[in-house]
């Protein structure tokens, strides 16, 4: 299909980091304003998404190093960096989202779901369910 | 001291099953399931171990008690390799 | 040859099939919940190895049970450590 024509590094990055549109759609909102920092209320706001699902997304980003939160709470979160290699490969992928947006989706929702991801957060007690 | 410190291994392995388990019934996510009674089961070699210091010590449990944790990681290990993906 | 010593033989590579699972898992995702069990689980494959290869019927001996106590309280360490961390956020 149409996503075989996506480069390797943008689809591996894919299958590790972006797993919904609406991960994309922080991601890809991060670049554009960078350096710049929002709070997860006005990314919810500015994305129409709700901020509870956002937060999750954000901290999770935060622990892997793609992005960082600073400040007392509420926290702002930034793209790490433009220039590092996860900040490259964000820029990348926004070019090929705006060049070849059907093929970007399809990638996204033609990864499965790690079950391994679940077997950790299961162990989260009393976390708020989305 | 023995016996305490198997008990609160169980305690901990059933601790690990709920939390898996809960998670499977919300989820559904097969990992979880297997992973959920691999824990169950090592809770269950654990209790035994105790049973078999204390309240039965004239009887050897070895083999008995030993194969609820032969049962439980073959669960984890099918889980792990069969179920590691999920749609 | 007896019955035990193949169910402990199964066991062993059972917990350490399992604790390369886990390191891989933790290599796959950075969460370090996986590092925790696959120690854990290291380590108690190594408890039924020891076992294996004493004498005792009965896992009483301080070591055997000691080295199991570590690995579980590596367990709770590990979910400790995940609970601050998502709450920490």
């Amino acid at each position: 299909m149409s996503a075989a024509g996506l480069p390797d590094d943008t689809r591996q990055f894919l299958r590790e980091h972006v797993n919904s549109i609406e991960q994309l759609e922080i991601l890809l909102r991060l670049y554009e304003i960078a350096p710049r920092s929002e709070t997860s209320a006005e990314l919810a706001s500015a994305l129409y998404l709700s901020p509870e699902s956002i937060e999750r997304r954000l901290n999770a980003y935060a622990e892997k190093g793609i992005l960082v939160h600073s400040g007392p709470e509420p926290w702002h979160y930034s793209l790490a960096s433009k220039e590092s290699g996860y900040g490259q490969r964000i820029g990348k992928l926004a070019r090929l989202y705006r060049e070849r947006r059907v093929s970007v989706i399809n990638e996204i929702f033609s990864n499965p779901i790690a079950a391994v991801q679940t077997f950790a957060d299961a162990f989260i007690i009393g976390k708020k369910k989305e | 001291m023995a016996n305490v410190v198997y008990i609160l291994c169980a305690v901990t392995s059933i601790s690990c099953a709920v939390l898996l388990l809960r998670s499977y019934r919300a989820s559904r996510v097969r990992m979880l399931l297997w992973s959920g009674l691999c824990f169950s089961f090592l809770a269950l070699n654990n209790i035994l171990l105790v049973l078999d210091l204390t309240v039965l010590p004239e009887v050897d449990l070895s083999t008995v008690r030993s194969i609820p944790a032969v049962i439980g990681l073959g669960l984890l290990l099918y889980g792990f390799i069969w179920d590691e993906k999920s749609t | 040859m007896n019955k035990l010593s193949m169910i402990i033989g199964i066991i062993v590579m059972g917990y350490a099939i399992g604790a390369l699972f886990f390191f891989r898992f933790w290599r796959e995702s950075r969460d370090r919940l996986f590092l925790m069990f696959g120690i854990a689980f290291a380590v108690l494959g190594l408890q039924q190895l020891l076992y294996g290869l004493t004498d005792e019927a009965s896992e009483s001996p301080v070591l055997l049970y000691l080295i199991r106590l570590i690995a579980f309280v590596i367990i709770l360490a590990g979910i400790l450590d995940k609970n601050l961390k998502a709450r920490k956020g």
